[in-house]
């Protein structure tokens, strides 16, 4: 593995320079637009659908870790089931919608995990109705990935925090990142396809993990590298905390991407809204396959770089 | 201002006061409101409410043009555009809105978003614009019989 700490230490502009060239040599000349559910989005002459693509939370609005970024508001705006026979019946309803699929998620038990495994046989039989099923897992034993495999999830989603500290203090969560590495080790011996997300700023805006946390995802050669941007919210420990600088992030997904030159990289849906465009375009620069929701400013400055915009209402892990 | 009940108009659970005009177009649910030779142009309380609160929201024209967008809004349920009920030229930005666009969740109809010189007095005057109750009214009850849908 080129050394991660040499290229963390060089220039943006050489990065970004590099990045390019990977991105220009290993994939099409395609930005992907991903624009799921979740949001409404309407730009560009592109305009999603409410149900093409939707979040379903299997704990309501509860969790335990209550984490100092979020406190249990991202799962607000997902829809609720509370049983597998609750899922089902949901499931049915959106087939009847045209929905394409779910990402099913949902709060963390104590030890960081969501409780998936009680909704085993459910997602089993939403993927036999046709519909594409991901999951956000958290941190997963042997046994939360055998049963994920025996479900039939098509992806795994988690965050990968890489510094000991954050897990602490943000997560509320007696673990390591050895525990991360873990679970990763586990979903890819059960030959599930994995697509990590590292959080840029997760520790009150600074750069703490995201490198061990980049350094880990790349042992594990995932089939998609999300980074997502800390976007303080409203009504939570965080708010008011500067999220971090722009540069910062297009840094690490320039060395994402130069450390995995032939992985698809995304650039997911949470980023502070003030800097969206301005982080969005560096992202662009240093090499990023798919953008969640992006602004009219990415698209264009993608079309200045010879990107033809694809649209999709898949989440971007998928597109 | 304090306006007296009988010149708010309440549709389900949203307030529209009656001393403005609202733009139906492109279901943009902007209000317009006259403010010498200008209106201020805002949101209504159904796109404040159905968007959630926002975080960001950018004026993106001078000039402006009926039907065409001038501002990015986005919100945790939302990214779009704004669309203006008049043609006419941005004299003013509400700086105070830009910087904290959740005054718009607070107080839609006190967060004007710009100030705008009309191109003429025939922009206040065209079928898209909504003054009255009844009209008000039907618009917003299909309104909400769209979001139930969605």
């Amino acid at each position: 593995m080129t050394n991660l700490e040499e290229l963390r230490n060089k220039p943006l502009e050489e990065l970004l320079s590099l990045a390019w060239k990977l991105r220009k040599s290993n994939f099409e000349d395609v930005l992907f637009v991903s624009a799921p559910s979740a949001k409404r989005y309407e730009i560009a002459g592109f305009k999603n659908s409410p149900r093409s693509f939707v979040n379903v939370s299997v704990t309501g609005s509860a969790c335990a870790l209550r984490c100092e970024h979020c406190g249990g508001k991202l799962l607000e705006s997902m829809l609720s089931v509370e049983s597998e026979e609750e899922l089902v019946a949901l499931g049915k309803r959106l087939v009847e919608m045209g929905a394409e699929g779910v990402l099913i998620s949902g709060g963390a038990t104590r030890e960081g995990s969501v409780p998936l495994r009680g909704f085993e046989h459910a997602m089993a039989e939403l993927r036999r109705m046709g519909l594409r099923v991901i999951v956000h897992s958290g941190l997963v034993n042997e046994e939360d990935a055998r049963s994920l495999k025996r479900a039939g999830v098509e992806q795994v989603l988690l965050d990968i925090i890489g510094d000991e500290a954050t897990i602490k203090e943000v997560y509320h969560l007696n673990k390591t990142p050895a525990d991360y590495a873990r679970a990763l080790e586990h979903l890819k011996r059960e030959g599930l396809s994995i697509a990590p997300h590292i959080v840029v700023g997760l520790h009150r805006g600074e750069i703490r993990g995201e490198y061990e946390a980049l350094r880990m995802i790349t042992q594990a050669k995932p089939e998609a590298i999300v980074v997502v941007v800390l976007s303080p919210l409203y009504g939570t420990r965080f708010e008011g905390v500067a999220p971090p600088p722009p540069e910062e992030v297009a840094k690490l997904v320039a060395v994402a991407r130069i450390l995995n030159p032939k992985v698809r990289l995304n650039l997911g849906c949470a980023k502070p809204a003030k800097d969206k465009a301005e982080i969005e375009t560096l992202a662009i620069d240093a090499g990023i396959n798919t953008v969640a929701y992006p602004s009219e400013e990415a698209l264009k400055h993608a079309e200045e770089r010879g990107l033809e915009l694809r649209f999709s209402e898949l989440c971007c892990t998928l597109v | 201002m304090e306006l007296k009940a009988e010149q708010v108009l309440k549709v389900g659970e949203y307030e529209f006061p009656l001393d403005r005009l609202y733009y139906r177009g492109r279901n943009a649910h902007i209000w317009v409101k006259r403010e010498g030779e200008a209106v201020l142009l805002g949101i209504d309380a159904f796109l404040a409410e159905s968007a959630g609160y926002l975080n960001y929201i950018s004026v993106t024209a001078e000039e402006l043009t009926r039907g065409e967008a001038f501002a990015n809004i986005e919100s945790a349920k939302f990214v779009s555009k704004l669309y203006s009920p008049v043609s006419g030229r941005v004299v003013e930005v509400n700086s105070e809105v830009m910087e904290n666009p959740r005054l718009v969740n607070q107080s839609p109809y006190e967060a004007w978003i710009v100030k705008v010189k009309p191109r003429s007095e025939a922009e206040l005057g065209h079928e898209e614009l909504l003054g009255e109750s009844e009209a008000i009214a039907a618009w917003i009850e299909e309104e909400i019989a769209r979001l139930e849908e969605e």
